[in-house]
């Protein structure tokens, strides 16, 4: 196991061990990240500001979903939080945890920039 | 995994495209996708896939709704559906299973696990076909024995009135000769049979019964 700081964020032997003879996909999937992240977290955004539990529900699993191909497991539980207020339609919090889970999301897309092959 | 069609289905453009990618990759399938239900049975509508990986939450109709629907076109063994599902939703696992889904794959999807999952799938596909062609063919055999075994029966019958003392009266040459020509069509009618062709078996069955109804009185 490497010790590099990134492994804080996500676990990057797991991660690079799924692409093991298909290393090319490795910078593939990282830009795709870098690229959708953001959109992603502005729907989850959107779905906690307009009060549409339903979205919200669906966006924050879909983000739970992204992350999770990466390890990246305190990203992944924020988002399900996230996913579970939707789901009980209990969002007081929600706001609180996008902000968390926003940074957490923009700390996964810097520490996946060491990985690039 | 040669000439298999795949479809991943999945409303997450990055799940998606990951898996998509992956499965190229690793196999010689042909991997098509879906980003929702709807579009999945438009895709299937034309051509039966080998093999359907279907996310379980997703907008609009759910996986659990779209493989009821899948369902109710294709059995498990026409048609393989591997749900795929965080690893929290274990529910929604059990549910699907009883809804029909063959099996699941968790996600983060680990490539190698999701690869042989597939495989497995299909060769048990393949075993499940070969089990039906051999119960198709045994039942075939027995039929074909049962032929055999009347038509020997017809026959005794037949060779019995050709020692008999009334052969001159018309009437019991007449039945001897058309029982001969029944049996003669029965026989033409195996041999009409090509491979372990049960129904049309029961078809030249059915005839034979009705020839011994048919020779009764003879």
């Amino acid at each position: 196991m490497s010790n590099d700081v990134s492994d804080v964020v996500f676990n990057r032997d797991a991660f690079l061990a799924n692409f093991e003879g298909m290393e090319e996909l490795v910078t593939q999937v990282i830009e795709s990240f870098e690229e959708n992240y953001p959109s992603l977290l502005a729907r989850v955004k959107n779905a906690i500001d307009s009060s549409d539990m339903g979205e919200l529900q669906i966006s924050a699993h879909t983000l739970k979903g992204v992350v999770s191909n990466f390890y990246a497991e305190h990203c992944r539980l924020l988002a399900f939080e996230l996913e579970k207020m939707g789901k009980e339609k209990e969002a007081t919090r929600a706001l609180n945890v996008f902000d968390k889970l926003s940074k957490e999301a923009g700390r996964l897309s810097v520490a996946l920039r060491s990985v690039k092959l | 995994m040669h000439n298999k069609r795949i479809i991943v289905v999945d409303d997450s453009d990055f799940d998606r495209g990951l898996l998509v990618k992956a499965l190229s990759k690793k196999t010689e399938a042909t991997i098509l996708d879906a980003n929702s239900g709807e579009r999945c049975l438009e895709v299937i509508a034309g051509n039966a896939p080998d093999l359907i990986l279907l996310d379980i939450m997703m907008p609009g109709l759910s996986g659990l709704e779209t493989l009821s629907k899948i369902r109710e076109r294709f059995t498990r063994i026409q048609v393989p559906v591997l749900m795929v599902t965080s690893k929290v939703d274990a529910s929604d696992v059990v549910e699907c299973l009883k809804a029909g889904a063959n099996d699941y794959i968790t996600k983060p999807v680990c490539f190698d696990v999701a690869v042989s999952r597939i495989q497995l799938h299909l060769d048990l596909v393949n075993v499940a076909k070969e089990v039906s062609a051999i119960r198709e063919a045994a039942a075939a055999e027995a039929v074909v024995s049962t032929f055999h075994f009347e038509i020997n029966s017809l026959l005794s019958a037949a060779i019995a009135t050709l020692e008999s003392p009334d052969l001159n009266n018309p009437d019991v040459k007449e039945g001897l000769k058309s029982a001969l020509w029944k049996i003669a069509d029965v026989l033409k009618s195996i041999n009409a049979v090509q491979g372990p062709s049960l129904s049309k078996c029961k078809e030249v069955a059915d005839g034979i019964k009705l020839l011994q109804l048919g020779d009764a009185s003879f």
